[in-house]
């Protein structure tokens, strides 16, 4: 073999070689798609981009809640370096055992190279003190959005947002399959109610990583990435200064206020007391304060605006009386005489017509306006199918006012109260064994009847109306539109002729002036009201009032409910005379007044 | 005058541009693997690895022109000594002036360099066994003292290699230099064998050892039928035992052949045509093709045996992962698993120059030492394999042909050794890099980060070229 050969041979061997590679360079590179999908695979990730969340103004433009920037201080355990722990830990505010204990945890993670949290959510006061003089390697800021309240009331209508939980994501997959583990969403409240308008819509970035999780850029330079959306801003119905202001004068007080405007249904105020400050539910400690607020003894998660059903007492009288006169039962100059061997009541003139009945709250009188109301011989023969009768129209009746169920309005979580079904007394007493005097109680608004104060609210509405309401609502327009949702403009009519208001009217101007709410007279208001003082067999009764002014063009429809405070004209009246002429006034002219009620503490005594 | 101007005009400009454009390629491969958008480097700034690379292609530039400078008796006297500084350089490596890199002790800190002995132990064996044959009087291949002499020279770099690094990468290299001394006379024999027991070693890994011995024996039917006339005048015999052949075939695909049966059945089929063909004809080329297809048939039986008691289990992960990287897919298969998906996204023409995910992502380990290729894949699709893979085989054919236009004994070994250093590397990283070869851990030349690696090859290709620019003069003097 010469040495021609051999190097042909060797020359054979490296072609062969060349092109051994080039087949399979071939198979790789060009043939096969799979490591093409596994090369996008392995280096892309899908990172979220989470929307700006709506936020939410007053009704002239007073931010309720808004997003605000904290940080989030992010550790690379490889690059970090902490030459003096004691100044670090000093100048972050930490002690030394949360940086031991996030360390370890970082560890335990394997978060070498990938930043792990060490500090969750510093305020953006913090970190503008810390920012210019943190000069330690391998930290870093992150910035990241939660929602902050400028004024801290208002807590338990706005809600809060919080981490999805699996029921809620179970419920919501149903329908869109939207959110992801760890997504936060509208809990209770506004933030419940319009979530979908809030929220907004994720985008996606196509992040490239390395191996070790660090970004690396974007894929195809961004061209594949969708944009976020920011969530619509809401425009509320609420008069801030009006919340805050009546906040206020329910300090140390159980209950709730709510204010309408009767024209348009639209919330004023809705004040539940006690509350909490909702800032407390929007940053770090969310968990730990949910769990202090829970454990209240006084409930301040409650929000009995929407949700606490109470016997509306002698506001319910005013119903009483429009129903009667619908009937044709009651007229104007229907006289009975006070007898309080029927039920107990108070001093006044006696006999008395429809109007001193309502200005002076007579029980007996509704006692017996309750018998001609539900015993109106449609079965001569049988007292309690007769009754009965009487009862399932004088029921319906009751619910054209929006009681004895939802109304609908844009709070979550809102209760309806009671009216009770026919057949819960037939279970009760048994078919044909109940008749008025078994039920008498309903008459002056106790026994089975109960009643959310939004629905008393939303009753001084009606009322101002003249008959019709609308549903009460907090939002007024979302985003761009001016116009609400449809089904808060839709006019609700009650069963009774406007015509019988009047007499009302006149008889709740005369509650005022020379009834039983003196306490709640302003000269220059005309306001209409009715107290109640619903009987509480636990403890002191509770002070009930609602009212609208002024009389001749009814701006504000009004509820106030105090547990616990006794006689309707004395706590609840005041209040709501105050909320009156701070809504209509925006200032208030009764000092004296203010003051007692501001010192009023109906809790400790 | 006229002599330095027939100097210069000797120089082979060809050579020379393959070797400049495989290095700025592989210099801007470096720079791309190692690239971050965040950082801002330069390529020239010497705090990254392009940077340090960029210095180590100025020196070599400096080195070039000294070895064109310079007498080229110089290299015919420096060799042995060279050949004892390196020996040196690498047992130095354990001592307080090595250094570690990677885990790797391998390197020797000069405070103003940091160089790796194993890169430079190459050239000096190619230089030696160079002198060595060339000095050497009526030298002849064959057991003799200096056939053993020359093996010594080349196999004791190696083994002290092996002794002090522990790295097999570095010392397998030196294999290459069998095919130095084929191509230099040494009997085709020796490497073929090797060849064959070696690739039907690895083949009895990838394919069912039935199929591996019938086509072994097949192949030996064929090999009498057409080479040996005498079995034509007896070609029942052989018709027999091919029938015989093409029935197992047959057979095979339909039922789980035991091995063993096989084999007996084909050993019996062997032997009595051994026989036959032993009391009719003594043909030696005939018994001992059989013969041969006895001995090969066994080697797939030997294979299992091989796997689990002879080679260590780091080294027989390696060959398990080269047949299925997915069967350890977080160790040594990784490498090869990432290395393929980097390669095969890039499709045909590549994700684009910096613009690899893969590269950029740190994927693939030792993207920019062992696995650069990965990059040239990734980024430049099959076309830049295509375009790398023929310029290294332009630039090899051409250092064999100026070696063969080489007079003198010392110049062609040493252009053989050169060709065969590079060839090798060439073959072992690429083929490591795709998946065909297991993962042995050695430079691919001009592309790796790695200034010695980068250097050494240089000083090699310039000697060559230095040495073919004097070819007539280099006669003139033997
Ligand atoms: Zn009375």
């Amino acid at each position: 073999m010469n040495e021609r050969t051999r190097i042909s041979i060797v020359i054979i061997l490296l072609v062969l070689v060349s092109s051994i590679f080039l087949t399979r360079l071939f198979f790789l590179q060009v043939k096969s798609t799979e490591y093409k999908i596994k090369a996008t695979k392995v280096t892309t990730i899908k990172k979220d981009v989470y929307p700006y969340r709506g936020i939410i103004y007053d009704r002239y433009g007073k931010l309720l809640v808004y997003n605000t920037t904290v940080y989030d201080l992010q550790m690379v355990l490889k690059k970090a370096k902490i030459p003096d722990t004691a100044r670090f830990c000093e100048l972050l505010g930490i002690d030394k055992e949360h940086l031991l204990k996030e360390t370890a945890k970082a560890k335990k993670l394997f978060r070498y190279r990938v930043p792990h949290p060490l500090i969750k959510q510093m305020s953006k006061e913090r970190y503008a003190k810390v920012q210019d003089i943190f000069d330690y390697e391998g930290f870093e800021f992150v910035p990241k959005l939660v929602r902050e309240y400028p004024h801290g009331s208002l807590a338990n209508t706005l809600g809060y947002i919080a981490e999805i939980n699996a029921r809620e994501k179970a419920k919501s997959d149903t329908t869109e399959r939207y959110y992801k583990r760890g997504d936060y969403i509208g809990k209770k409240g506004l933030e419940r109610t319009y979530e979908r308008e809030l929220r907004g819509i994720r985008g996606v970035n196509y992040i490239l990583r390395d191996v070790h999780g660090i970004e690396k850029g974007r894929f195809a330079d961004g061209r594949a990435d969708t944009l976020a959306v920011a969530g619509y801003n809401l425009q509320s119905t609420i008069n801030l200064s009006l919340q805050q202001y009546g906040e206020q004068l329910m300090v140390n007080k159980i209950g709730s206020i709510v204010a309408l405007e009767p024209s348009t249904g639209e919330i004023l105020s809705i004040v539940t007391s006690p509350s909490y400050n909702p800032n407390l539910l929007a940053g770090e400690n969310f968990s730990k304060n949910y769990n202090v607020l829970q454990k209240d003894s006084l409930k301040p998660l409650y929000d009995r605006a929407t949700r606490a059903s109470y016997p509306p007492g002698s506001i319910f009288k005013l119903v009483q009386a429009l129903i009667g006169m619908q009937e044709g039962v009651l007229k104007p100059n229907t006289y009975f005489t006070c007898d309080r061997s029927l039920v107990g009541c108070h001093g006044h003139p006696s006999p008395l017509n429809l109007h001193q009945s309502i200005q002076h709250s007579c029980n007996p009188y509704y006692y017996k306006a309750f018998k001609k109301i539900l015993n109106q011989k449609l079965d001569a023969k049988n007292q309690f199918i007769d009754t009965r009768l009487g009862y399932e129209k004088w029921r319906k009746h009751v619910l054209s006012f929006g009681l004895g169920q939802k109304l609908g309005s844009d709070i979550s979580h809102e209760k309806g109260g009671a009216v009770r079904k026919t057949s819960f007394y037939n279970k009760w007493y048994g078919e044909n064994r109940w008749k008025v005097s078994t039920i008498y109680s309903n008459a002056i608004g106790q026994g089975e009847l109960l009643v959310v104060p939004i629905q008393m609210a939303n009753l001084a509405a009606i009322i101002a109306n003249k008959g019709h309401y609308y549903i009460p609502h907090t939002i007024k327009s979302i985003g761009d539109s001016t116009v609400k949702l449809k089904r808060f403009m839709e006019k609700q009519y009650t069963t009774v002729d406007s015509s019988h208001f009047q007499l009302v009217h006149d008889a709740m101007e005369d509650v005022i002036k020379a009834g039983t709410a003196r306490r709640a007279y302003h000269k220059d208001i005309r306001i209409c009201g009715k107290t109640g003082t619903a009987q509480n067999p636990h403890g002191e009764d509770h002070s009930v009032f609602i009212a609208f002014a002024p009389k001749d063009d009814p701006k504000i429809a009004i509820a106030v409910y105090v547990e616990n405070a006794g006689y309707g004209g004395t706590w609840a009246a005041p209040i709501a005379s105050l909320m009156i002429e701070k809504h209509l006034n925006d200032s208030i002219s009764r000092p004296y007044l203010e003051k007692y009620i501001l010192e009023g503490d109906l809790i400790k005594k | 005058m006229r002599r330095e101007n027939s100097i210069w005009k000797n120089i082979d400009w060809l050579t020379i541009i393959l070797f400049l454009t495989l290095a700025i390629m592989g210099w801007l491969n470096i720079y791309s693997a190692i690239y971050t958008p965040e950082l801002d480097q330069s390529m020239f700034d010497f705090q990254y690895q392009p940077g340090k690379q960029f210095t180590w292609i100025c020196f070599s530039v400096i080195t070039i022109s000294s070895i064109l400078v310079i007498d080229f008796n110089f290299f015919f006297k420096v060799p042995y000594l060279f050949y004892i500084v390196i020996l040196v350089a690498i047992v130095l490596v354990l001592s307080p002036l090595g250094v570690s890199v990677g885990g790797n002790r391998a390197w020797i800190d000069l405070k103003f360099m940091r160089f790796q002995p194993a890169e430079f132990a190459k050239l000096a064996v190619a230089l030696s066994i160079a002198k060595f044959i060339d000095s050497t009087t009526k030298f002849r291949y064959g057991l003799n003292k200096d056939t053993m002499k020359v093996l010594g020279i080349i196999f004791f770099v190696p083994i002290l290699i092996l002794g002090v690094q522990k790295d097999t990468g570095s010392a397998l290299v030196f294999a290459c230099f069998i095919v130095v001394l084929f191509l230099d006379g040494l009997s085709f024999v020796i490497p073929l064998v090797g060849i064959v027991l070696a690739g039907i070693f690895v083949s009895s890994l990838l394919v069912n050892p039935v199929y591996l011995i019938l086509g072994i024996i097949g192949f030996c039917q064929l090999f009498l039928f057409f080479f040996i006339k005498k079995v034509k005048s007896e070609l029942w015999v052989w018709s027999l035992a091919t029938a015989l052949w093409v029935g197992a075939l047959a057979f095979s695909q339909y039922i789980e052949l035991n091995v063993l049966y096989l084999i007996a059945g084909e050993v019996t089929v062997v032997i009595t045509m051994l026989v036959f063909f032993l009391l009719r004809d003594k043909s030696t080329l005939v018994v001992s093709t059989l013969c041969i297809a006895l001995v090969l048939s066994s080697i797939p039986l030997s294979t299992d045996y091989i796997l689990n008691d002879i080679l260590q289990p780091h080294q027989k992960k390696r060959i398990e992962v080269m047949i299925n990287p997915e069967s350890d897919p977080k160790g040594v298969g990784w490498n090869v698993i990432q290395s393929k998906t980097a390669i095969g996204s890039g499709g045909l023409w590549g994700t684009g120059y910096q613009q690899g995910t893969f590269t950029k992502g740190d994927y693939v380990p030792e993207q920019h030492t062992d696995f650069i290729f990965c990059t040239i894949g990734e980024e430049h699709g099959w076309v830049g394999s295509i375009t790398v893979i023929t310029l290294f085989m332009i630039l090899l054919i051409r250092l064999l042909l100026l070696t063969n236009r080489q007079r003198s004994r010392f110049a062609k070994i040493y252009g053989y050794s050169v060709f065969s250093i590079l060839f090798f590397h060439f073959m072992i990283n690429i083929g490591m890099v795709i998946g065909l070869l297991p993962v042995i851990g050695i430079p691919l030349p001009f592309f790796s980060y790695g200034g010695s690696s980068l250097w050494a090859f240089t000083i090699m290709i310039f000697i060559f070229i230095k040495l073919d620019m004097h070819r007539t003069q280099i006669l003139a003097r033997g």
